[in-house]
């Protein structure tokens, strides 16, 4: 997340302009490998991945470190997580589908 | 490019007094430069609204809600997103004679249905008949309204293109109200603080000349969410009030990148932010996890008022926020502790302006605990705690500690913090009940917060009895309470939630449920299910206690009593069916900080 410090603009935003090129990762299951990965360091340890694991009970994934999550995405796909949509997100599979449908959006 | 609205007025005079509305404050506002700015999440300027483009937005819309034809003063809900509309439409409503109600938003993944609970009780509760959320928020709105006198729901954009009439607008006047706040009360049972234009107005004044002491050349930046006191009162109506510029981030993004607020402080020159301690919390947390060189970027010297509100203030929070800015130019003295509650329609109590946080070293133990006093913690004090100096009471209101028989206790005494003043609410809409239970005979408010008086200045020592609030969000019992009740094998006051110090100043939930079950497997399977449920309700991992029945105590009315139940939780009377091992939570995850998880007390 600091790869844009320094900047004048986006000393805290990470600006885009600072980071590496965004991926296009188009193939569902790697998608869903790549933001395991990122929702492990959030999760207890040794918590099982699945589709069906929900983010709050499963994986104990509390209201701050969500945010923290979804800007984490957010850099290193390069789209915004509509906020409107945060709510209804339950599942890892449910996350993991928004930022495909961002992704296929962004083109 | 877009340029933001000037710091100060070239020729319009500052005032800060006589305005009898809203209305009259806007007019007067209208005729300077100074206005409001709304960033992205990422912190670059994306719209720019002066107060005068304010306020003809906000007239030429209330020509079109008269269109509606809804009689005076009925409700007007609106989803109080951080964008230009949601402040149009409120002030439009003022225009229109109209009362509007603004809407919390959902934050937290999976609150989905939660939140149409929330919107819903709040529907019903002020019978509104127009609801209105930008186009994105429009779902859980139409679903919230289902059943109620809703009779016109959609978009800012639908709104907007409705047919003006061109009949002479009646604002609202000085002995109308102003708004309905719902920062009070729970989902089940929500109780809206009906704030009049004499309260918003009286308040607003006080906190400019007393609490602020604002003047020409201050510029006012948050992050708080449009929903809150803090936020609509402290961080807009105010700052309109007094001919003052806001820039605004919304609640959202300053959720996933805190440093946002800062960077933006930095470049407007702010001199004048609220947060609650969660706040400055959130960016220390952040900013240790960066290069300390790149903190220099950061210019917050210019940052006079850094007001603290909104739940406990926690004092070693803040040093360690001073400590990690002050290469940043961040001065302490810069911290502003404050004591309100949307009762009273914000501010109460303000600290000195330019001391910094003070604290009120008391000791812990037989004489606190026991007898409610609060002792200034000699050398020899074993257990100590620091309370936060919440400061005096702004003139006008008055303040009294009372025991729990209504009778006065003197100074370093902890009771019932009650107070007086000119910005009281008159009572909750249509809720005499609730309203009884807080307005007293005498004229006086019972906030029932705990606290005692020092020297003549307020300490809080706790917030409203029942109130949990972690992270900035309020959680409320009941709602967690209700939650699980509604679970199979589980019976109405079964539940009983509440908070407990932790180690580190801050709070943790737990939750007791009466259990029946004997088998271990469906045991094991029953408890998972609870904890799931009560940490997505709280967004919080929860301590869940599966005790066994007979182990939660009722008044002689049939009222749970979750201080009986803290208080057998603090004891040990009240265990967990596993034993100790299944009384610790079942999951920790190893990279963040919380509380120790033994039992404090």
């Amino acid at each position: 997340m600091s790869a844009g410090a320094g900047l004048p603009q986006g000393i805290a935003s990470g600006g885009r302009s600072g980071h590496a090129p965004p991926m296009t990762t188009a193939d569902p299951v790697q998608l869903f490998a790549e933001i395991a990965e990122l929702v492990r360091r959030f999760a207890p340890p040794g918590a099982v991945l699945e589709r069906s694991s929900e983010l709050t009970s499963d994986l104990s994934i509390d209201s701050v470190q969500a945010m923290d999550l979804v800007m984490e995405i957010e850099d290193r796909y390069g789209i915004d997580v509509p906020v409107n949509e945060i709510a209804d997100l339950v599942t890892l599979g449910d996350l993991v589908d928004l930022v495909a449908r961002q992704l296929a959006q962004r083109g | 490019m877009l340029v933001p609205t000037p710091t100060a007025n070239a020729d319009l005079p500052f005032r800060t007094s006589g305005f009898r509305t809203l209305a009259e404050g806007l007019d007067y506002a209208a005729r300077g430069e100074t206005g409001v700015n709304f960033y992205t999440d990422r912190g670059e300027l994306a719209r720019v609204l002066p107060y005068r483009e304010l306020r003809a937005s906000a007239l030429e819309l209330a020509r079109k809600l008269t269109g509606l034809g809804l009689p005076r003063l009925e409700r007007v809900a609106i989803l109080a997103e951080t964008r230009p509309e949601f402040l149009i439409a409120f002030l439009a409503c003022q225009y229109a004679g109209l009362v509007p109600v603004p809407l919390p938003l959902a934050l937290s993944p999976g609150t989905h249905r939660s939140h149409v609970a929330r919107l819903r009780g709040m529907l019903e509760s002020s019978g509104a008949r127009v609801a209105i959320a930008s186009a994105d928020y429009l779902g859980p709105l139409d679903e919230a309204v289902v059943g109620t006198e809703v009779a016109w729901v959609g978009s800012h954009e639908q709104l907007a293109a409705l047919e003006p009439v061109a009949s002479e607008l009646r604002p609202l006047g000085p002995h109308q109200p102003s708004d309905i706040q719902y920062s009070a009360g729970s989902t089940s049972f929500p109780r809206g603080v009906l704030v009049t234009q004499q309260a918003i107005t009286a308040n607003a004044r006080a906190i400019a000349e007393h609490g602020l002491a604002l003047r020409p050349g201050d510029r006012c930046t948050s992050w708080l969410p449009l929903y809150h006191d803090m936020g609509l009162v402290g961080c807009c109506l105010t700052p309109i009030l007094n001919q003052i510029s806001v820039d605004y981030l919304a609640t959202s993004g300053f959720a996933r990148r805190p440093l946002v607020w800062l960077e933006l402080l930095s470049r407007t020159g702010g001199t004048i932010s609220f947060a609650p301690t969660f706040g400055y919390e959130l960016c220390a947390l952040r900013a240790g996890s960066r290069d300390p060189a790149s903190l220099l970027a950061f210019d917050l010297s210019r940052w006079r008022v850094a007001g603290i509100g909104g739940e406990m203030i926690r004092p070693k929070a803040l040093s360690e926020f001073a400590r990690v800015f002050a290469p940043a130019g961040f001065d302490e003295r810069a911290f502003l502790a404050s004591y309100g509650l949307a009762e009273a329609t914000l501010a109460v109590t303000f600290a000195p302006l330019g001391q910094g946080v003070r604290t009120d070293l008391v000791e812990q133990g037989e004489a606190f605990e026991r007898r409610r006093l609060a002792l200034p913690a000699g050398p020899r004090a074993r257990r100590t705690r620091a309370f936060a100096i919440c400061g005096r009471p702004m003139p006008g209101y008055r303040i009294e500690i009372r025991d729990e028989h209504g009778r006065t206790l003197p100074e370093r005494r902890v009771g019932r913090i009650c107070l007086q003043g000119p910005s009281l609410m008159t009572g909750y809409f249509r809720n005499p009940e609730a309203t009884r239970q807080v307005m007293l005979e005498d004229g006086w408010l019972d906030t029932g917060d705990m606290g005692y008086l020092a020297d003549g200045e307020l300490v809080v020592t706790g917030r409203s009895k029942d109130l949990i609030i972690i992270n900035g969000r309020n959680i409320w019992p009941q709602d967690l309470e209700w939650a699980v009740e509604r679970l199979d094998g589980v019976r109405p006051g079964d539940v009983a939630a509440f908070a407990v110090g932790g180690e580190d100043e801050r709070e943790r939930i737990v939750v007791i449920v009466q259990c029946r079950i004997t088998d271990p497997l469906q045991l094991a399977a029953f408890r998972r299910e609870v904890q799931g449920l009560v940490n997505r309700q709280a967004g919080t991992e929860c301590e869940l206690v599966l005790a066994p029945p007979r182990s939660l105590v009722y008044t002689t009315s049939g009222k749970l009593s979750r201080a009986a139940a803290r208080a057998g939780y603090l004891a040990g009377t009240i265990r967990d069916l596993g034993g100790i091992d299944a009384a610790e939570p079942s999951r920790c995850p190893a990279n963040t900080e919380r509380p120790a998880l033994a039992r404090a007390s």
